[in-house]
């Protein structure tokens, strides 16, 4: 049984896409989680397409590297990866215990790649651009996806604490 | 012309408007489907084959119930579901889909796949005529705030068939 040690809620949010500040207060779990949701929003109608990173369609890969690259733009080459290199890349730690913000993979059986990825909203929802409906907010009661071999990958510049190491790191 | 009959005329131009644009927005023609087939055009992955075998003959509600199940699996809210519907040339509809096709349904490099007309099965209706045009469109989920979700990408809408996009370009007939 999954077990949360966050919950997330939203405040009102507009419909129009805004380009959110990198700042510290979005760089944790839940600003990833927001900034995920905001542009999920604002991309209603726009078609799931492969190799797509931009407003004018995004695969699922380019729909989590463009949330990513918004909020830790020093950091944007590091995040285009497809889903496979996102579930392997080392700046993701595994975790078993998702938290909003985090990451979540796919795969068809333990040995195969890794195929999907999306953000974890909250203990209720994942949001990605899938190839059925383009960006769109999922249920984990999904069957489609749950009965998927699922795993959790966590930014690990995500927490206020971190991020100040890294920028301390930048002023050296 | 007096007061009182132009409110009577206003009021039944607006009416009659009403009327017309009501009479001719295209919308589902029952609320309860049976899944009757599937198929993959580019081929699926056993996982997909074996969650449709055990969909067929499943009956998907897409209307209030908000109870519809399997690869279906929109959460709605009950009293959350819509349904918006549109009319489209099969060739815009194919592009669209072409867009669609996910990165692990492309197993040769050397051998792109692409939906067609014919391959996507769009290109006949449920009559088995050749068409070019189709009613498209989707079902969502509308949350509390407003906000609403796509849950079913729907290809083509008839009557007595509906085509519905799944994922791993898998299509799903319902009827």
């Amino acid at each position: 049984m999954t077990t949360w040690s966050l919950t997330c809620n939203f405040g009102p949010l507009s419909k129009q896409y805004k380009h959110p500040m990198s700042n510290l207060s979005n760089q944790t779990g839940l600003g990833i989680a927001q900034t995920a949701l905001t542009f999920s929003e604002a991309m209603e109608g726009v078609s799931y397409k492969l190799g797509g990173k931009d407003e004018r369609g995004l695969d699922c890969s380019g729909f989590v590297s463009y949330v990513f690259k918004m909020l830790f733009p020093s950091k944007a080459s590091m995040f285009e990866l497809n889903a496979d290199r996102f579930a392997n890349s080392s700046q993701f730690e595994k975790v078993t215990e998702p938290v909003a913000g985090d990451l979540i993979f796919f795969k068809r059986s333990e040995e195969g790649q890794v195929h999907h990825v999306g953000i974890v909203l909250n203990n209720q929802y994942w949001v990605g651009s899938q190839s059925s409906t383009g960006v769109a907010k999922v249920s984990f009661k999904n069957p489609y996806w749950s009965k998927e071999v699922v795993s959790y990958g966590r930014y690990k510049y995500s927490s206020p604490l971190a991020i100040n190491a890294y920028l301390a790191s930048l002023r050296k | 012309m007096k007061l009182p009959n132009l409110f009577k005329f206003v009021l039944g131009l607006t009416l009659l408007s009403a009327l017309a644009a009501c009479a001719t927005r295209p919308s589902l023609s029952k609320t309860s489907w049976v899944v009757s087939d599937y198929y993959c055009p580019f081929d699926c992955f056993p996982t997909t084959h074996e969650q449709m075998r055990a969909y067929m003959g499943e009956v998907v509600y897409l209307d209030n119930r908000g109870t519809i199940r399997g690869q279906f699996g929109g959460e709605c809210r009950p009293g959350a579901t819509s349904v918006k519907l549109r009319e489209e040339s099969i060739q815009e509809v194919v592009n669209i889909m072409n867009k669609a096709i996910p990165v692990e349904a492309q197993t040769d490099p050397d051998k792109p796949y692409f939906f067609t007309p014919a391959n996507s099965g769009l290109n006949t209706d449920s009559k088995g005529n050749p068409r070019n045009r189709l009613i498209t469109g989707g079902v969502y989920c509308t949350e509390p705030d407003g906000k609403r979700w796509l849950v079913h990408h729907l290809l083509s809408v008839e009557p007595d068939r509906l085509m519905v996009y799944l994922e791993d370009a898998a299509i799903a007939v319902l009827r």
